[in-house]
């Protein structure tokens, strides 16, 4: 495909395993990989940044700069931005045609997959992907899920801006206290680091999920059509918006590196041709960077750090090519400003250097925190905080629970994150039912619940009920998704054992399914007991074991006759679990735990 | 208390504290340990806090999951718990109040979480202060009373540090609690 202005790499020549470095962005995404001590970017159409941008026409699927000619209206863009909200939910709608935030990032990821091997002419499936470092937990593992979809097996994820000061770190060989300042297409990012010879630290870091150069276009496009037309954006029609946003986008990119430019806007019928000066985009977009000064400002004061003790900022993300983001830093903070690396593609450069390293041994050590605090809902609706931000990871608390009513046999909770005392305030991110505790006088039982946040920032809750001695007696109930360590098992062991002429994605995805029906019939078990003839239970037990075995092999068809065996033969049931009360199962004495 | 254990992997015969084998190069289990045992530092109030981080950042090299990509999942596993225990460990100790009671319960003085604080005179001192700090209007005023805060915990830490020497852990403990209010009131001016 698009290998044209660089020289091909030579599979013999290196010895080493090769890795991806992707960093998934809102607006463009970016692919590198380091071969033989240079880092290579991987192009779409012989351009470095690939829109992530999707579009779904005759049953095909277009991606990045394969998209010409389209009507905006048509296609998708800004995807990452539905991951802090819900990447499981249906945005994209037509007719048979539904997917999630999920399932669009997974084309994106597909098509990056594809360019990379295309160029690199062997397969190549490891990666080290990037998120935001304000990234929550859901929106971390969606985009992993994503990922792991596209038969990608993420080995690591790593936070953005990390990831810059890693590249600046071996590539500049920058020494001493930084603050890397991240705004992107959608989020802003800043992080406080370490950098010493060997080991690069994360000290602190603080964001806003929300906030990003898709903000600033808007904001743009509200002054130019308030000044103009007198016309408030908000009140034109939808595709004329997304219209004019783009325009006022591309104006925005000229006044980079001029005071004014001469443009033709049309809205409607009206047409003008204005002359748009840098001072307009400056007026209409401070407040938002005052907004970013802020949240630098509360980092240093929450981290201890005085401003003097810093060497300086390194600047990451395309929106810090303004010069209003430069000047308001340099006014209001008074140190060095670094922007060597071209921001745009220094994440994807630091997670392909992290990845070789990774999988090759190397000298370098990169240590994170967590962004947000985590928790869990105690009596009054309150947040009792177990992890708390800015705690290095990984990162493992435990915390003892119990009952707060006699005969309790099940407990609720609510898992959290965020900084706010009550819990509506934050964000929950799952509820589960511990039940088969033993009957007991409330206050007596010692439920020990385990939060283990690893390395890529993922969180694991397990519990296990001290008292009764037994190590794994409680069923821990949550919804039927797949963790992201049973994904990652299936992803790693199905690359492994895949012939090669597998269509990979293809039996990931029956893999998953199966797993996620195990799963669902596992959560009902008790029930299912209760409601099925023995016979039954008999026969859905030995498709399931039929089922664990088939998951150890690569044969997606007979995964696939499985599955339909046994939604046949659980059909009966499922339809007793919705005529049955649900509450049966919980029981009503399930309550709020409080703390011991 | 034992002091050598065998490695579960070659099965040689290695010492208590050790994190890998010096035989084979393996990643032992997950073991309790004082906080202070696992920097390897001495049991007492005062800290080098540029020894510790050292300490820190050199066990973080030895047992970081990064230095685990391509071994074993049993090695994964350990490396991820153990670079837990230190990440708290670490946290524990950099930290006044922590370490305080970590050391208490070290030389055996039982703290009881409800034991009510019955020194009415550093009530009253806390209670003015926490007034003082939630009615702030300038920053020179907010300047002012960080200053005094800074100036009280620094001669709390110094009281609590003779009071060690003293092996007075009764008062070391009221100490504590003062100390633990004041740097709350210092943390929710930040
Ligand atoms: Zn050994």
């Amino acid at each position: 495909m698009n290998l044209v202005n660089i020289s091909e790499p030579d599979k013999k020549k290196s010895n080493n395993i090769l890795c991806l470095g992707i960093d998934f962005g809102t607006t463009n995404s970016v692919c590198s990989v380091k071969i033989d001590e240079k880092i290579i970017y991987i192009e779409d159409s012989k351009k470095k940044l690939i829109p992530s941008i999707v579009l779904f026409k005759n049953q095909k699927v277009y991606i990045g700069n394969q998209i010409k000619n389209s009507s905006i209206s048509e296609l998708i863009f800004s995807v990452k931005r539905f991951f802090t909200e819900n990447p499981d939910q249906i945005i994209f709608d037509q007719g048979s045609n539904k997917k999630t935030a999920i399932d669009i990032s997974k084309e994106i990821f597909s098509y990056i997959k594809n360019l990379s091997q295309d160029y690199l002419k062997q397969n190549i499936d490891d990666c080290v992907l990037t998120v935001p470092a304000y990234f929550d937990e859901k929106a971390r593992s969606g985009i992993m899920r994503a990922a792991f979809l596209a038969g990608l097996n993420v080995r690591r994820l790593i936070n953005e801006p990390t990831a810059a000061a890693f590249a600046y770190g071996l590539e500049k060989k920058k020494r001493g206290l930084f603050l890397v300042y991240d705004l992107g297409g959608g989020t802003f990012d800043v992080s406080i680091l370490e950098l010493k010879e060997g080991i690069f630290r994360v000290l602190g870091t603080g964001g806003n999920s929300k906030l990003g150069g898709d903000d600033l276009d808007i904001l743009f496009a509200e002054s130019i059509l308030k000044k103009y037309f007198s016309v408030n954006l908000n009140e034109v029609d939808n595709d004329l918006k997304l219209k004019t946003i783009k325009k006022c986008k591309s104006i925005k990119e000229k006044l980079l590196n001029k005071k004014s430019v001469s443009e033709k806007i049309k809205l409607e019928e009206d047409e003008k041709q204005i002359n748009i000066e840098s001072q307009l985009l400056n007026q209409s977009i401070e407040k938002l960077i005052d907004k970013t000064i802020a949240i630098v400002e509360n980092l240093l004061n929450e981290c201890d750090v005085s401003i003097s003790s810093v060497d300086g900022f390194i600047l990451v993300g395309g929106s810090t090519r303004l010069e209003i983001v430069k000047e308001k830093l340099k006014n209001k903070f008074k140190i060095n400003i670094f922007s060597e690396l071209d921001p745009d593609l220094v994440v994807s450069c630091g997670a392909a250097m992290h990845g070789y390293e990774l999988l090759n041994g190397s000298k370098n050590l990169l240590l994170d925190v967590t962004p947000l605090s985590l928790g869990i809902e105690t009596m009054g609706g309150l947040m009792e905080k177990i992890i708390p931000r800015n705690s290095p990871i990984p990162a493992i608390r435990e915390q003892i629970f119990t009952t707060n009513e006699n005969g309790q046999t099940s407990i609720k909770i609510k898992i959290l994150q965020g900084e706010r005392e009550v819990t509506s305030a934050n964000n929950i991110l799952d509820e589960f039912v511990l039940s088969g505790l033993e009957p007991k006088p409330a206050g007596i039982p010692r439920i020990k619940v385990r939060f283990s946040l690893d390395v890529d920032g993922i969180l694991f809750v397990s519990a296990i009920d001290e008292s009764s001695g037994k190590e794994n007696n409680l069923v821990i109930k949550t919804n039927e998704q797949l963790s992201i360590q049973e994904m990652r098992e299936l992803v790693s062991s199905s690359i492994q054992n895949a012939k090669k002429d597998i269509d990979l994605r293809l039996l990931i995805e029956t893999k998953i399914k199966a797993t996620k029906l195990i799963n669902e019939i596992n959560n009902v078990k008790p029930m299912m007991n209760k409601l099925c003839t023995t016979k039954e239970s008999k026969e859905i037990t030995k498709i399931i074991k039929l089922m664990k075995i088939e998951l150890k092999s690569d044969n997606k068809d007979k995964i696939s006759n499985l599955i339909d065996d046994l939604n046949d033969k659980t059909k009966n049931f499922a339809q007793k679990i919705i005529d049955s009360n649900f509450s049966n199962f919980v029981g009503k004495e399930i309550d709020l735990l409080d703390k011991s | 208390m034992t002091s050598s254990k065998n490695c579960w992997s070659c099965d040689k015969r290695i010492g208590y504290k050790d994190f890998v084998c010096n035989a084979c190069g393996v990643l032992q289990k997950p073991f309790e340990l004082n906080p202070f045992d696992i920097f390897s530092i001495d049991k007492k109030f005062e800290i080098d806090a540029k020894n510790l981080e050292e300490k820190y950042l050199e066990l973080q090299i030895l047992l970081h999951p990064d230095k685990f990509m391509n071994a074993s999942q049993e090695e994964k596993n350990f490396s991820n718990i153990h670079t837990s225990f230190v990440n708290n460990a670490f946290k524990v100790l950099r930290d006044d109040v922590s370490r305080i009671k970590i050391l208490l319960e070290y030389f055996g003085y039982q703290i009881t979480e409800n034991e009510s604080f019955q020194d009415v005179s550093v009530l009253e001192e806390i209670m003015e202060l926490q007034n003082k700090s939630m009615s702030i209007e300038s920053e020179s005023e907010k300047n002012k009373i960080k200053s005094q805060l800074m100036d009280k915990i620094e001669k709390e830490i110094k009281t609590v540090s003779q009071l060690f020497n003293e092996k007075k852990y009764k008062d070391v403990y009221k100490s504590c609690i003062k100390l633990s209010y004041l740097q709350k009131i210092n943390g929710n001016l930040k």
